[in-house]
């Protein structure tokens, strides 16, 4: 099991023209996933296939901790504007997009994805048992990451911990069980994504 | 080109990208660009291309995936430059 998200802030995508283009798509993207950019042409694709690329690439850290800079190893096979397949180094990942005018939010993770009804957010409806936020935040992303979780999970805050490991891969301990947990955070835009996380049985103080 | 030269040029150039100007301080060649200076990832190929402009070289696949540490990077230019001239 393994599970990625990356959150990007579209205020801050860097718009590329030109030759510069042409020379980040031959760096970034392999010929399959440009012939598919050409296809979708859709707004912000760069921002779509960026967190796509970067939430695999989370998910497949987490089974091997080996530092990749190497984008197109991370290939999104197909994307339909909402759910993707990303073929990574250790197997074909799932992955979900949702995005608005702020941001765009990849997760990936590694369960098959279930079938979902198109124009849902499947994200919210914690389709595989993802379930994830978005949100604006101030000055402790962790800190904030940690009180929205134990408001989701009916928890008492001290219940509620991220630890990291020599890797920096998170993972989230509740009531002593841990969960995979993904966090991801750009300029004032944060996320974090979870899977299959029971609520706190204990009752709130 | 000397080391240092190029090793300038380029924390010039990373520093355009990097959000935590305190990490950015204490930058030196053990400094990992992703996880010290928490640079985001997608900025990365960014200053590849950067790099290629300001240093006139071409950075192939292989040799981009070595630019994981500023050690990393300068030998990675190094090699570039040398190769080119």
């Amino acid at each position: 099991m393994s599970l990625g998200n990356d959150v990007i802030s579209i205020a801050h995508l860097i718009e590329r023209t030109g030759d510069r283009k042409q020379r980040y798509y031959e760096k970034t993207y392999t010929e399959n996933e440009i012939r598919l950019i050409e296809t979708l042409n859709m707004k912000y694709v760069e921002g779509f296939f960026w967190a796509l690329k970067e939430s695999a690439y989370k998910a497949y850290f987490r089974i091997n901790p080996k530092q990749i800079v190497s984008p197109k190893k991370f290939e999104v096979l197909a994307f339909d504007g909402v759910k993707a397949t990303v073929k990574t180094p250790v197997g074909i990942m799932d992955s979900v997009v949702e995005a608005n005018e702020n941001y765009i939010h990849g997760v990936t993770f590694q369960s098959p994805l279930p079938p979902f009804q198109k124009g849902n957010s499947p994200l919210a409806k914690g389709v595989g048992g993802v379930e994830s936020i978005v949100f604006q935040f101030g000055k402790n992303f962790h800190q904030e990451v940690k009180t929205i979780i134990a408001k989701k999970l009916h928890c008492n805050i001290e219940e509620v911990e991220i630890i990291k490991d020599k890797n920096n891969v998170p993972t989230l301990k509740v009531e002593n069980q841990h969960y995979l947990l993904s966090l991801s955070h750009d300029y004032n835009w944060g996320a974090y994504a979870y899977q299959n996380v029971n609520k706190c049985t204990k009752k709130q103080a | 080109m000397e080391r240092e030269e190029v090793k300038n040029k380029l924390e010039e150039i990373i520093k355009q990208y990097v959000t935590d100007m305190e990490a950015f301080g204490n930058i030196s060649e053990t400094t990992d660009l992703l996880q010290d200076l928490k640079i985001n990832s997608a900025h990365l190929i960014d200053i590849v291309l950067d790099v290629e402009e300001a240093f006139d070289i071409e950075i192939d696949d292989e040799s981009v995936e070595k630019m994981i540490t500023v050690k990393d990077s300068v030998d990675t230019i190094l090699a570039c430059v040398k190769a080119t001239a």
